[in-house]
């Protein structure tokens, strides 16, 4: 009798704990999303690019624009391409700071934040490979 | 005669993925152990022969649940990013991963799509030169890489080449700098953290600066955990011993958060 008293007992203390954990685990996911939700909003900056033409490419009217942090950098290629009147399917290689061509799904603000010079991102633009 | 153990380098080299690849309406499967140090991109061109031969590269995709996978991520960021896993769970089961693989309806904002080898590997050397640039101020060392050794570390990449890869791998991600490129992603649709940190620091330090509200604490972990290589780090590792043990191939440290596990 008593054995099986424990028994129950000992079901309900595991069910409670569970319980307990799942609760815990919920909200745990909660506070980490609502971190990241404020972290997107802030990604709502706007972060300052600066174009440079390499060789014997098209000239911008400007070369100066601002764009919201949170875009990707595939938003970069399309934006230019209509500026210099490119078709979309065409060539256009865009290189930061003369070094590297980023992915198209990297994030603006994260290679402003680790790239930029002197408060601006310097894209350099042309529309053959200008090295390998 | 017990053979001298396998460097830490060589043992993250050679941790890898086992993965089991269907499409709908199809009895085809595609199974491979992917090393976590290789790309999905390398895979393309056979899962479209078994899948669908008459398929355009730029059609096919492959999901995760429904996450799409990105052809130009290492196979370990992925897995790490996507599988839920969290590799301290006491519910040791053997990893396998089920991907499905699809042609159309392309998802092109949320995949790039690489339709040659040729766009791949530019794709992985301007990674390699973006990290390059982080450590040196300029993409400078990949950059004077000679043609052999430029080849060589490809080729180490799509042969799963330990003894190609290490040799050149040291001598890109040394730093002289003391400057090292990581990147944290907090979920698989959440942002990426992309930044710097010195050599000399602990991760947690790192964590607790770049990432306040989810580190208050450089000593121990309230709401995440740092996962790399599969790996769940200690927040006292160095970001020497890190950088000198556990880069990916492109160079850079990526570093997956997930939530810290309730035990009951």
């Amino acid at each position: 009798m008593a054995s099986s008293s424990n028994a129950v007992e000992d079901r309900l203390s595991k069910k409670l704990e569970s319980l307990h954990t799942g609760e815990e685990t919920n909200h745990l996911q909660e506070k980490v999303n609502e971190i990241i939700s404020s972290y997107n909003e802030k990604e709502n900056r706007k972060v300052n690019l600066r174009f440079k033409a390499i060789g014997r490419t098209p000239l911008l009217r400007k070369n100066v624009f601002a764009i919201n942090a949170s875009h990707r950098f595939d938003k970069v290629i399309r934006f230019l391409k209509k500026e210099l009147s490119l078709q979309p399917d065409s060539s256009l290689l865009l290189y930061v700071n003369y070094c590297f061509a980023p992915a198209p799904d990297e994030i603006i603000g994260n290679l402003y934040d680790n790239f930029s010079i002197d408060g601006y991102l310097l894209i350099y633009y042309c529309v053959n490979v200008a090295f390998g | 005669m017990k053979q001298q153990r396998d460097s830490i380098p060589e043992l993250v080299w050679n941790g890898n993925i086992s993965v089991e690849v269907h499409q709908k309406e199809n009895s085809l499967t595609y199974l491979a152990n992917l090393p976590r140090h290789s790309y999905f991109a390398q895979i393309l061109e056979d899962l479209k022969q078994l899948f669908a031969p008459k398929a355009a590269l730029e059609e096919c995709w492959l999901s995760s649940g429904k996450a799409s996978i990105k052809w130009h991520w290492p196979v370990g960021v992925l897995y790490d990013l996507l599988s839920l896993k969290d590799p301290e769970s006491t519910t040791a089961l053997p990893v396998l991963w089920h991907l499905d693989f699809h042609v159309g309806s392309f998802p092109s904002s949320l995949v790039v799509p690489m339709g040659s080898m040729e766009t791949f590997r530019s794709c992985f050397f301007n990674a390699l030169k973006e990290s390059d640039y982080v450590r040196n101020g300029s993409s400078s060392l990949v950059i004077a890489l000679s043609k052999p050794e430029t080849d060589s570390y490809w080729n180490s990449l799509l042969n799963h080449d330990f003894y190609d890869y290490r040799p050149i791998a040291t001598k890109l991600f040394a730093s002289k700098s003391r400057i090292i490129p990581l990147k944290f992603y907090l979920g698989a649709d959440a942002p990426i953290v992309q930044t710097s940190a010195s050599l000399g620091y602990t991760l947690g330090h790192v964590l607790h600066k770049q990432l306040p509200e989810f580190f208050p604490s450089d000593v121990s972990c309230s709401l995440l955990k740092p996962v790399l290589q599969g790996i769940v780090l200690p927040l006292s590792i160095s970001t020497d011993l890190m950088n000198r043990d556990f880069c990916y191939p492109d160079g850079f440290l990526h570093i997956v958060l997930i939530p810290i596990s309730i035990q009951g």
